[in-house]
């Protein structure tokens, strides 16, 4: 009788902790699952405070309209290798574009664990980030955030910006896959997220107003005198201007682009050297690079097939500034006697051929005048203040070194391409200084090195442990 | 107030035994050490910088000296503050007194407080001497006073989540080794578990990531505070101290 109350206490007492129990394992699942919400929103719904001077751990300003102003869905894919000391920098990146955009996603992807995505994307060098959106992508080498911000407004770009290459002289065409042709140039371009157009001035008016870049690629024959002026006035509002002129052909355009600095010689380019690596006279090699954007860390050579000369003019036209962009190396010289280069002999004449190196390609840029009423010198000038419009032409001494035959030729190709996006470059691009901290210097005397040693190493330790002893002794001697 | 009774005799319980002493002289000495060595390294940067103009941009304290100093400080107290923590509940039932003080006139929620407290004020008083660094550093230079402030906000946010869980580890057991081990283990798996989001992709490695004690401490370092990082401290000192909590709870219900 006596055993029966005692089992019911301790059944009870067991069910009283299976209570106690399951009522502590549903409080902590329910704070976890707090947690995790309060998480899961803090990381989405976070906010920064950069307290470093001049806010530099922090995106500029710049870069912050730009991605407050994204309508559109913008994925980062960065290449990295775990290894690599820049990892970090770039994923603390990355993750601040992200933090001002809600349509800026990023991936980091192991360029040695993922060939498949990188042979995609076409990319084989770490730190390389590929921004895309819709079907536009920008490959970003060695990523700044004035890089990455500049990538994301072109693939962010509305309408397509269009390239066009002038009909209807002979020029090369970018339908023709033959050797000749510049259908390689197309397709080199339209990679660079432009579209390629073909345009018949004789057709048209006017140098249509989306041209990014109008091409005149190695015409055979002069354009016309309606053309020659259209193509004046596409210089005079601003247009960008790339000319491939070869030797002997369409001297008014050649005339047209001495009114811009832009001088053209009469002659074509012998190179003894390019006889050296395997070609032929006529494709002189061009090693030397002036300093501009277009050919900025530039180091490969490029070929220069049957080309005259393109030289700056020694005083330009005002408001226009010009620079050589390239020249052949020793050992070439300008040919201007072309019966004897038509018998296949050639042979430096001093005085009258101009020695190596010479110059191939050079670039103007031309400041744009707005349309000034007579007498009103001020607002012109207020005009140049704002920094308007300005022309660019980028003229070469030949037309095969982009064509099929030559593009994949060495540094062709990039030559091409950076000229093409050199002149296109947006207006909106941004210029973005890097921050650098400010430099605060610490320069030791050997006895404040000596104290930074003493009060920073020895001393609070020692003071800890003195005090620790101290309170020691007196609890012993209390005791 | 019975939060505030517990609160000084633990205190007073610090000072008095040689722990609280010993791993703060420990914990000054290794940061000592590094403020020496970044300071040492950073001096020599600035003498080249001085003779080649071109060179020295960006040569800024924070970024070089006082960051990196963090950033060894938050490791070092991971170390560090398990011993703090180990002996606070598993020495009262080792010695039988964890009974007794179930029996005060204190919610479970205020001895907790109290003795959690008491390991606060030790983990500041033991930051407050590392204050000596930007001291000197202000004499011989100028460090950024704002930066500095945000990386030792980090440094209290990472200390006192580190706390909470030493805190947890002595509730669970009466051996205060077994609690620091508990303690450590704990701290290191959480630390590392940063590094498997590189290799885990995706919404794992993410989470992976952010699970992570260090990879919050970054931005602090830096002299940033992100919102989420806060948070994030603030969640997982709240979480283990309601897992202490409910440890010292199961104790009266399981007796």
């Amino acid at each position: 009788m006596a055993e029966a109350p005692e089992r019911v206490t301790q059944a009870a007492a067991r069910r009283r902790r299976t209570a106690y129990g399951l009522n502590t394992a549903l409080a902590v699942l329910l704070l976890l699952a707090i947690v995790t919400l309060v998480e899961a929103l803090s990381y989405t719904h976070n906010r920064r405070f950069d307290l470093t001077e001049g806010t530099r751990q922090s995106l500029s300003d710049q870069s912050v309209k730009v991605l407050r102003g994204l309508t559109q869905p913008v994925k980062a894919v960065a290449f990295t290798t775990p290894d690599r000391g820049d990892r970090a920098f770039l994923e603390n990146l990355l993750r601040l574009y992200a933090y001002h955009s809600d349509q800026f996603t990023f991936e980091l992807v192991d360029l040695d664990r993922n060939p498949a995505s990188a042979r995609r994307y076409g990319v084989s060098a770490p730190n390389t980030v590929v921004i895309e959106s819709g079907a536009k992508e920008e490959k970003v080498l060695l990523p700044t955030e004035e890089k990455l911000t500049n990538a994301l407004l072109k693939v962010t770009r509305e309408g397509n910006r269009v390239v066009y290459f002038l009909q209807g002289h002979g020029e090369g065409e970018v339908s023709n896959t033959d050797r000749p042709g510049f259908s390689q140039a197309r397709d080199a371009i339209q990679g660079a997220n432009y579209e390629v157009k073909e345009l018949l001035l004789l057709r048209e008016k006017d140098v249509p107003e989306n041209a990014a870049v109008l091409v005149v690629a190695g015409p055979k024959r002069d354009p016309l005198p309606a053309e020659l002026t259209a193509l004046e006035r596409y210089v005079q509002r601003g247009g960008k201007l790339l000319v491939l002129l070869d030797p002997y052909q369409a001297p008014a355009l050649a005339t047209l682009l001495e009114n811009y600095g832009i001088r053209s010689g009469r002659d074509v380019i012998v190179d003894r050297l390019s006889r050296v690596l395997g070609g032929d006279y006529l494709i002189p090699v061009v090693t030397q690079y002036e300093s501009h954007p277009i050919t900025k860390e530039f180091t490969l050579a490029s070929f220069f097939p049957f080309a005259r000369t393109v030289d700056a003019a020694p005083s330009p036209p005002q408001g226009v500034t010009v620079q050589v962009l390239a020249r052949t190396g020793e050992g070439s010289w300008a040919e201007t006697d072309r019966e004897t280069l038509n018998r296949g002999q050639a042979r430096f004449d001093a005085g009258k051929d101009r020695r190596g190196p010479v110059p191939v390609g050079a670039v103007a840029t031309v400041e744009v005048k707005p349309p000034a009423k007579k007498g009103e010198a001020k607002a012109a000038a207020e005009g140049d203040a704002a920094g308007g419009r300005k022309a660019r032409i980028v003229a070469y001494g030949t037309a095969a070194f982009a064509s099929n035959n030559y593009l994949n030729l060495s540094g062709n190709r990039d030559l091409f391409l950076n000229s093409i996006s050199w002149l296109a470059e947006e207006e909106d691009l941004v210029g973005i200084r890097p921050r650098e901290a400010k430099f605060t210097p610490v320069i030791l005397t050997a006895g404040q090195g000596q104290a930074a040693f003493w009060i920073g190493v020895i001393l609070p330790p020692a003071a800890v442990l003195l005090v620790g002893v101290g309170v020691g002794i007196r609890r012993r001697r209390a005791r | 107030m019975g939060v505030a009774a517990i609160f000084k005799r633990e205190l007073r319980a610090y000072f008095a035994s040689p722990v609280a002493y010993v791993v703060m002289a420990v914990f000054l000495a290794l940061s000592g050490y590094f403020f020496w060595g970044f300071l040492a390294r950073f001096t020599f940067y600035s003498i080249q910088a001085s003779m080649n103009p071109a060179f020295g941009g960006g040569l800024n304290i924070m970024e070089f000296v006082l960051g990196p100093l963090f950033h060894n400080m938050s490791i070092v107290m991971l170390l560090m503050m398990p011993l703090f923590t180990m002996r606070l509940f598993a020495e009262e039932r080792k010695s039988g007194t964890m009974e007794l003080l179930l029996t005060y006139p204190v919610r479970d929620a205020g001895i907790l407080l109290g003795k959690f407290l008491a390991a606060v004020v030790l983990l500041l008083c033991m930051l407050a001497l590392t204050a000596i660094y930007p001291i000197l550093l202000t004499a011989w230079s100028s460090p950024e006073p704002l930066p500095i402030l945000a990386g030792y906000l980090g440094l209290i946010l990472i200390g006192t989540a580190f706390l909470s869980l030493g805190l947890f580890a002595s509730a669970l057991t009466e051996n205060q080794i077994v609690a620091a081990a508990l303690a450590f283990g704990a701290l290191l798996l959480i630390w590392v578990i940063g590094w498997s989001a590189d290799l885990a992709a995706g919404t794992v490695g993410k989470v992976l990531g952010h699970l992570s004690f260090l990879n919050h401490f970054e931005a602090f370092a830096r002299g940033v505070i992100d919102t989420k990082d806060l948070i994030y401290y603030v969640n997982a000192t709240a979480v283990f101290l309601f897992l202490t909590l409910k440890a010292v709870e199961a104790r009266r219900w399981r007796a």
